[in-house]
């Protein structure tokens, strides 16, 4: 269980305080369990005179410990923090075997606290070097994806135009690509651009959707309601067709019942707005057909006269 | 003046919800088709469970505002008013908000009834076409032909060209071939185009083609497996001089992998035919670098090479690529057997917030295999930005089936249950669960163990009501997983008092099963030690002591040893309820059972409880003893 690790943190001075100081919360709190856990000695100290810290950096925590109003507490919080890696950087480096020193509490609490490991920190390669065995092994062990991510971003954005850019294939070339004719689509790609379509159908999540399906089934009205929906070419046949029509009285006689009877039905037609100007002709035609078979009978009974 | 010929579907604005009275647009008429039901403002009210189910409540904000909206002509369009609705997770699918007792509870249940209501609508529409004599009378003027019988009869009926159209526009295949029989039996000609038309439809839709011409075209072989065949008859073309078209070529690219072995060869393969396409003219289309990709799925790590030099071949020829493409693209990377690389973050880079159509039949794997990588590298912002991808625009319609569906959300409910805390989880089951996901056996006990970590015991009672309606309650290893759940720690009073209702309703569950007199029911669920233990001490911790001995003989009855640290907890509870009878028989089935520290409980209780006398004790064991004697006596 007694991982040696060493964390860095990348980046200046007051950027690792800042840092340090968003983590407190869980830091201090992980610190503390941390501690709890590895209680061999139970009234140790950890801030041991090995570790010198950069009077710089103490500076910037008391400037931090100040801005996050904390006082006293943040202050001696960071201090420690820091001097806890100081302690570990010197003991990685002495290579001495951090087993009994304080670097290990400190190390499994920055562990549990959080703090993300970077590598590539140049003052400290020959330190991680010795470790990396043990690096390795932490990652296969806890598998914190929080770790990962950050590095995948940092590499992989300058790789992610590499996705688009870089040798082709070579095959095609796009300017005689572009001259060929595309095929027209068979029958074939038809039916497969069905098939494929058939596949993505689904059923109306709401009413809307349903709505929608009706409208193109033809079952229901589009909006904005046109009376004269289904009915366009109607709407080609202007109103005067329908109104006069006088003329299909042509094959009438001029006088007699069947003319008062046809003007009749020529004036009711020219009123009805629901048959078709072809239905209307049909009719008068049909009343022209019958008129003339029955003709014998007609000039029998008187109603033709010559 | 309306018409009565006229009438037609109006929209019932009042349909629709309950605050219609503000509609200006739109008539309230109900014609003689269709009385709208009343399934947007009907509210389900069963069970506090079910009551969840609120169809269109939620709606009924988003379509009032929109509705108000509509009284002005440049908001008249059905799709912007469509994508301003979220989707409810609290309310079923739109198809079963009619009739809650038909609301599907599980995965079978979805698939059932949505079947039924399918087979319902062709059911309907093969009675009127059955009977067509009846259905004559038409209501709307001008007729509506969606409710009119389909004439079966053609309207041409002699042998020629057009009624050979006509039977293949109707997609009448068997009339079709039979006219085509007509034509050449009598000694007409058929046209060429005809007749590669006619093989077209004949051979996409699986029946026997009689007729070998020329240049059959070959990607219908490859539909049905004959992949050798097709490249021979592709050699033949070739040697005949005949021009193949796009999509021989794509199928013939995408069987290589039957007819070559090795990785080499077979990109090699692929690399001739898509030389041959130049030098034919042919020009490539998607399709081809879809199956070029996914050909190179098969060649191993020479195909690896070249799979985004073939990513870079389209996007020179401006061919946008789609989501098979990346799908391929992911696969090849990521084999089974190797750690899973970095791919699929660059993909997500590029895909997102992009929407896509359906152009190829892999599109609907790219999401349930991105999903499958997410799991793999244990990475759960990828997967949720995968999930926004799938809400963008029209792109869950490429989700696949409901099967590769399920499959999608089981992943990603165990990444989360996996990666996040309890509180996340649970704000995602309730999300996904069951609007658009039936957990399976697998996934709960993920959910239990996620619950567990982060100390949510109180949630039990409402996963214990999802298990019920999903069915699973019956499973013995689910409701093992759950009684372990419940009494692996001493929760405070009130969650212990919380089980309660859960718990009783497993021992009434298990109990039912015992009564069962066909066999194979009453194997589905028994009692275990575990079980009984856990029960034992649930029963316990809330503080009913006559419960928790009534117990007390199932293990004797049922052959089942306790944990002795419930046997303990009993005892201890016993003493302070001062409770002699109780405490003897938990004793006498300690004896029975053969728990290792008998002695030690026997000399607790005597000192514990000064009204038990040795000689109580002394009678148990000999009882108990004797009992376990006797069986051993009878058995030699």
């Amino acid at each position: 269980m007694a991982a040696r690790h060493t964390f860095f943190l990348v980046s200046s001075t007051s950027q690792r305080i800042f840092s340090l100081g968003a983590r407190l919360r869980y830091v201090r709190r992980g610190v503390h369990t941390a501690a709890c856990l590895l209680k061999k000695d139970s009234g140790r100290k950890t801030d041991s005179s090995d570790g010198e810290v950069d009077p710089r950096l103490v500076a910037a925590a008391k400037d931090v410990a100040s801005s996050l109003g904390g006082g006293e507490r943040v202050e001696s919080a960071l201090l420690q923090q820091l001097r806890r890696h100081e302690d570990t950087t010197s003991a990685a480096k002495s290579a001495v075997t951090p087993a009994e020193t304080s670097a290990d509490n400190s190390s499994l609490g920055d562990l549990i606290s959080g703090l993300r490991v970077v590598q590539g920190q140049k003052t400290n390669r020959n330190a991680t070097r010795g470790n990396r065995s043990e690096v390795k092994n932490f990652r296969q062990e806890f598998q914190q994806t929080r770790q990962t991510q950050p590095r995948s971003e940092q590499v992989f954005r300058k790789e992610r135009r590499s996705l688009f850019e870089g040798k082709r294939l070579g095959i095609f070339m796009q300017e005689e690509v572009n001259s060929w004719e595309p095929d027209a689509p068979t029958l074939w790609d038809e039916e497969q651009k069905a098939e494929l379509e058939a596949q993505v159908d689904r059923p109306p999540r709401n009413g809307f959707e349903e709505m929608i399906q009706w409208t193109k089934e033809g079952k229901m009205w589009t909006f904005p309601i046109q009376n004269d929906q289904g009915l366009e070419e109607e709407a080609a046949v202007g109103f005067h067709e329908h109104v006069f029509l006088e003329d299909l009285l042509e094959g009438f006689p001029e006088k007699g019942p069947i003319r008062h009877f046809m003007e009749l039905v020529v004036t009711g037609l020219s009123k009805n707005p629901y048959l078709t100007l072809q239905q209307k002709r049909d009719h008068v035609d049909w009343f022209k057909n019958y008129f003339q078979e029955t003709e014998p009978i007609l000039r029998a009974s008187g109603s033709l006269t010559a | 003046m309306e018409s009565p010929e006229r009438e037609r579907l109006w929209w019932n604005a009042g349909s629709m919800r309950t605050q219609t009275d503000k509609i200006t647009s739109g008539g309230k008429r109900v014609s003689c088709y269709e009385a709208v039901p009343h399934r947007c403002a009907c509210r389900i009210i069963l069970r506090s469970r079910i009551s969840r189910v609120q169809s269109d409540a939620r709606d009924g904000d988003d379509a009032d505002r929109l509705f108000n909206s509509l009284a002005e002509p440049s908001a008249r369009n059905y799709c912007s008013l469509i994508k301003g609705l979220v989707k409810d997770p609290t309310s079923v699918d739109y198809n079963f908000i009619d009739d809650p007792y038909l609301i599907p509870r599980t995965t079978m249940q979805y698939k059932w009834f949505s079947l039924a209501k399918e087979s319902g609508q062709k059911a309907a529409e093969f009675f009127i076409n059955r009977n067509p004599q009846y259905f004559q009378q038409e209501f709307a003027e001008p007729p509506i032909e969606a409710f009119l019988p389909k004439t079966s009869t053609f309207l041409i009926e002699e042998p020629c060209e057009e009624a050979l159209q006509e039977r293949m526009s109707r997609k009448a295949l068997k009339a079709a071939t039979e006219m085509y029989f007509q034509i050449v039996d009598g000694g007409g000609t058929v046209s060429q185009d005809m007749t590669d038309d006619l093989l077209d439809l004949l051979c996409f839709h699986g029946s026997k083609d009689p007729v070998q011409e020329a240049n059959l075209l070959s990607p219908e072989e490859q539909e049905y497996e004959a992949a050798d065949q097709a490249f021979r008859t592709y050699n033949e073309m070739q040697q005949k001089g005949l021009r193949a078209d796009a999509s021989t070529y794509n199928a013939l690219i995408k069987s290589v992998k039957e007819v070559r072995d090795r990785y080499e060869e077979r990109w090699d393969l692929v690399q001739q035919l898509l030389n041959q396409m130049r030098l034919e003219k042919i020009r490539p289309t998607l399709q081809t670098f879809n199956a070029t990709l996914r050909s190179i799925r098969f060649c191993g790590m020479t195909g690896r090479k070249s799979c985004l030099d073939v990513l870079r071949e389209m996007a020179h020829l401006g061919i946008e690529p789609s989501l098979a493409t990346y799908n391929h693209i992911m696969s090849i990377f990521n084999p089974s057997n190797s750690p899973p690389s970095q791919m699929l973050y660059q993909i997500m880079d590029e895909v997102e917030g992009k929407e896509f159509t359906i152009q190829d039949q892999d599109d609907s794997r790219f999401f349930v295999d991105a999903m499958n990588m997410c799991l793999r590298m244990n990475d759960v912002e990828l997967a949720y930005r995968l999930h926004k991808l799938q809400e963008t625009g029209e792109n869950w319609r490429l989700l696949g089936d409901a099967y590769i569906q399920s499959v999608y959300y089981g992943k990603f409910l165990n990444l989360i249950c996996q990666m996040e805390g309890g509180e996340e989880m649970w704000k995602w089951y309730r999300n996904l669960v069951p609007s658009v996901y039936y957990p399976n056996v697998p996934s709960i006990l993920n959910i239990l163990k996620s619950l567990e970590v982060s100390n949510m015991h109180h949630k039990v009672t409402d996963l214990w009501e999802d298990i019920r309606s999903l069915q699973h309650f019956n499973k013995q290893e689910l409701v093992e997983a759950v009684l372990e759940f419940m009494a692996r720690e001493k929760q405070s009073p009130e969650i212990q008092l919380l089980f309660m209702p859960v718990v009783q309703n497993i021992k009434d569950n298990i109990e039912f099963y015992y009564k069962a007199t066909a066999p194979a029911r009453r194997a589905t669920l028994s009692w275990s030690s575990e079980s009984l233990s856990n029960l034992l001490v649930l029963f316990l911790r809330a503080g009913q002591l006559k419960k928790a001995s009534e117990m007390l003989p199932l293990f004797k009855e049922y052959t089942k040893t306790p944990r002795a640290e419930a046997m303990e907890e009993y005892l201890a509870v016993c003493v302070e309820a001062k409770d002699k009878a109780k405490a003897k028989a938990g004793l006498s089935v300690a004896v029975h059972c053969g728990l290792p520290k008998i002695v030690e409980y026997a000399e607790n209780l005597k000192s514990a409880m000064t009204e038990i006398k040795q000689s109580e004790i002394d009678a148990i064991l000999k009882e108990e003893l004797g009992v376990g004697a006797e069986e051993v006596k009878t058995n030699q």
